[in-house]
């Protein structure tokens, strides 16, 4: 896997998310939905880099100050190491491994909606943060911080 | 120049006649009314085909004897038809005549057979006498422009068309002539040509790798001509159909059963269209908002407990601390530690400091946890931000969509209301129902050529990116081709040179444009209502629009103000073309001038209070202004504004001539003569 590009498979979710329906602005804003929702799914490819057919350049990523903490904290997470914090090659293999899987869950989550996608990606997004969480993390932050 | 009298003999319906124009400052206005037929149209085409030898009519073009005198003549005799124009311009008086002979073949002929026509034009001296200048027709057009008669002798009812759909090219064109624009766009047409012979000179030396790149774009230029003339064809056809729309719309909306139903129609479409360009936007900031909030309320929880894993461990010292090398290095040259301690080069503390220099070096870590630290609180702030944003973006896009419902089932309603409308009217022999359907069909063929362009437009697109590639080798190649330096030389400044003058056209244009677009605005809105405002955009579009609420949105066509906005840009044109002439500067292209305006039916259909707005705008236009008028629409608020305003005013009194040995034929009368003789 090269430095500086990641390598993923752009599926059917990618088309109709991005492509057809603008939900996502760009790719690497989706991809990065993707690995989050992979991660909180707690599912991923394994080496879904191999053999992708598409690259995001890891400077989109990197530019972006909640893209860089979403994935430095993935990667601290699945190793416990704090050296992976400044290591891009670790953080782009967990990433691309989440993605993988949450495009997959993206495509099946929305694939038989027909109508008003937009609507149905915001409430399914509200409805996840109530879920996993965000509040009862909030909680979890406000007592470390 | 300022007109003073038009006299005409055996043209058309009129046997004899004369017209002493306004030459008032004040009242610089000629009406000039009478009933259909009466004669307006041929008096407009008097003036062109006096200056020009042009004229428009509906039928029977070369007959411009009159009916009554061809009839009446001898076999073998001749008629003589005259039309002579008395004019001020520059402190000389002008007078062009212009005749052309029919001669009666035999006791049948009703027609009479056209002869050539003759002109001069004549100067009067300060003696009084008349003399003929020698290039009389070329002095004529030099006074007028033939170019720019379109815009001085109008019909008013096809000025409408001015702020019509897609009319930017009639906009362009009357902007590029008022400037006399056309000479700079002659010479880049010419040198065009000119590089091209410098381009084939060019090509003989090339070789064939570069043969075949010019091979390549000669291939790639004519296949976007093509695409742009399969463009220009379907746009033109899609005005067809835009017109065809509009009339059916007017149509149904003077139609007494539809009318109600047609107006609530048009008013729905336009809620419609109003409420999705707002349902646009909120997805807009919907998309916006998903687009990094949707991965933000997935990954906060594992942010937050990284950092928190993070913070515990710089608790217990595992990251190491969160001093810099820079700040380290700022010790040591100061020899000086934090603690106060000196430090001096190669002692013990020294040598410390030295060293925890070395362990911050290896690794910046603590750094970045600090960082990550602080971003997670930026999350927190903006989870809440998003999710509150999100909240209130989902219950106005639910408004909206409720509100699209009910509109479409207004629409829907309506629509089935005017279907029903199924007996012909009075005022035609279509049904609404028939009428309705026949503009469905036609909105059909709209929004299918519109696609077709959609993808042309495309096609050309990425045919263009192909061939700016394929100029991008030429030049490099044109680089490596020693033999032909000259003829690239040559080729080169040609292009640049072309491209200069592109450059002064193009400023010189919006320059008028924006002239033009400052004085339609401020005419426009002295006497239109205060929350309307017309515009020439960048894109030589006369738009007129409305304020509603806060925002502006387009005036629908065929309105009284389209009227009002066109005349209006008729006038900032006469304006620009005098104020050019007043500045008396030394001008490459244009002196400007003063010019009269003569114009036909200015009022159109339109209803008493627009008639009034126009009747009051008609002075500014210009400085001497001719109006002809039907009797229709002359009456009510057209009379007593323009009997206030009007130096002259004449009636064409018109006899169709049933009665026996008559023949139709128009006297033309003075009601009064204020400021002429």
């Amino acid at each position: 896997m090269a430095r500086n590009r990641i390598q993923y498979d752009r599926n059917v979710a990618y088309q109709r998310l991005v492509d057809e329906e603008d939900v996502f602005k760009t790719y690497v804003d989706f991809f990065m939905f993707c690995a989050a929702l992979g991660y909180t799914r707690n599912e991923k490819v394994p080496k879904a880099y191999k053999d992708a057919d598409h690259e995001l350049l890891w400077s989109n990523v990197e530019g972006t100050e909640l893209f860089e903490t979403v994935s430095k904290s993935i990667a601290y997470q699945e190793t416990g190491d704090p050296g992976v914090l400044d290591d891009r090659k670790q953080q782009l293999k967990y990433l691309a491994e989440y993605a993988a899987a949450g495009a997959k869950i993206a495509a099946e989550e929305f694939e038989t909606v027909s109508d008003d996608l937009v609507d149905i990606v915001a409430r399914f997004i509200l409805e996840e943060g109530s879920s996993t969480g965000p509040g009862k993390s909030e909680s979890q932050f406000s007592d470390t911080m | 120049m300022k007109l003073e009298t038009l006299e005409l003999t055996n043209f058309r319906q009129f046997k004899d006649g004369i017209i002493n124009f306004s030459t008032d400052e004040d009242r610089n206005v000629t009406v000039i009314h009478g009933q259909n037929g009466a004669g307006k149209t041929t008096l407009l085409n008097a003036f062109t085909w006096v200056l020009y030898e042009a004229v428009d009519f509906d039928t029977r073009e070369d007959q411009l004897v009159n009916e009554g005198q061809i009839t009446r003549a001898a076999p073998g005799s001749t008629v003589t038809v005259e039309a002579q124009l008395t004019f001020l311009h520059e402190n000389d008086r002008f007078r062009v005549t212009r005749t052309v002979g029919y001669t009666k073949r035999d006791a049948n002929d009703l027609d009479g057979e056209m002869g050539n026509s003759s002109f001069s034009l004549e100067r009067q001296s300060s003696t009084g006498d008349w003399t003929r200048l020698s290039d009389g027709q070329t002095r004529v057009k030099q006074i007028l422009p033939d170019r720019l008669r379109n815009l001085f002798f109008f019909d008013g009812e096809d000025i409408e068309e001015l702020a019509g759909v897609d009319n930017q090219e009639q906009i362009q064109k009357a902007i590029q002539n008022i400037m006399g624009l056309t000479i700079l766009e002659r010479s880049m047409s010419h040198l065009k040509d000119v590089a091209n012979e410098f381009e084939s000179e060019y090509r003989e030396y090339a070789d064939d790798d570069v043969e075949e790149l010019f091979k390549e774009r000669d291939k790639l230029e004519k296949q976007i001509e093509k695409k742009s003339s399969q463009i220009q064809s379907r746009k033109e056809k899609r005005d067809g159909f835009n017109d065809r729309i509009d009339k059916i719309t007017a149509q149904l909306e003077n139609i007494d059963e539809s009318r109600e139903l047609e107006q609530a129609l048009q008013a729905a479409k336009e809620q419609r269209e109003t409420t999705e360009a707002e349902l646009k936007d909120v997805d807009s900031v919907l998309s916006s908002e998903l687009t990094k909030g949707g991965t933000l309320t997935l990954a906060l929880p594992v942010i937050t407990k990284t950092a928190a894993d993070i913070e515990e461990l710089q608790e217990s010292d595992l990251l190491g601390s969160e001093v810099t090398a820079d700040f380290l290095d700022t010790l040591l040259e100061r020899n000086k530690c934090v603690c106060g301690r000196s430090l001096e080069e190669h002692s013990m503390y020294y040598e410390r400091v030295v060293d925890l220099k070395s362990e911050v070096d290896v690794s910046d870590i603590g750094e970045t946890a600090v960082r990550l630290i602080a971003a997670v609180e930026h999350a927190h702030e903006d989870y809440r931000d998003f999710q509150e944003t999100l909240i209130d973006v989902l219950e106005r896009r639910r408004d909206l969509k409720q509100k699209l419902a009910a509109t479409e089932q207004e629409i829907a309603d309506l629509e089935r209301e005017l279907n029903g409308l199924t007996l012909p009217t009075d005022s035609g022999s279509k049904s609404p129902a028939e009428l309705k359907k026949e503009r469905e069909e036609a909105e059909a063929q709209r929004e299918s050529l519109s696609q077709n362009i959609g993808i042309l437009t495309e096609q050309r697109s990425r045919l263009e990116e192909d061939l700016d590639e394929i100029t991008g080798e030429l030049e490099d190649a044109r680089e490596e081709q020693e033999q032909a330096t000259i003829a690239k030389k040559r080729w080169r400044a040609t292009l640049q040179t072309r491209a200069e003058i592109e450059s002064s056209f193009n400023k010189l244009q919006n320059a008028v444009r924006e002239l033009a677009d400052q004085r339609v605005s401020s005419m426009f809105e002295s006497i239109a209502h205060k929350d309307l405002d017309a515009e020439i955009t960048d894109e030589f579009e006369l738009r007129i629009r409305q304020r509603v609420g806060d925002q502006w949105t387009e005036l629908s066509k065929g309105t009284g103000e389209t009227q009002i906005a066109s005349l209006a840009f008729i006038g900032s044109l006469v304006a620009i073309a005098r104020k050019r002439y007043e500045k008396d500067t030394e001008s490459s292209y244009f002196t400007g001038g003063i010019y009269p305006i003569v114009m036909d039916s200015p009022f159109g259909a339109l209803d008493d209070d627009h008639r009034r707005q126009v009747a009051r705008l008609i002075p500014d236009l210009g400085n001497q202004i001719i109006v002809l008028v039907t009797d229709a629409q002359w009456g009510g608020p057209v009379a007593s504004e323009m009997e206030e305003i009007a130096g002259a005013m004449y009636t064409l009194d018109f006899d169709d001539g049933t009665g026996d040995g008559n023949y139709p034929e128009t006297r033309i009368r003075t009601e009064s003569a204020l400021g002429v003789n």
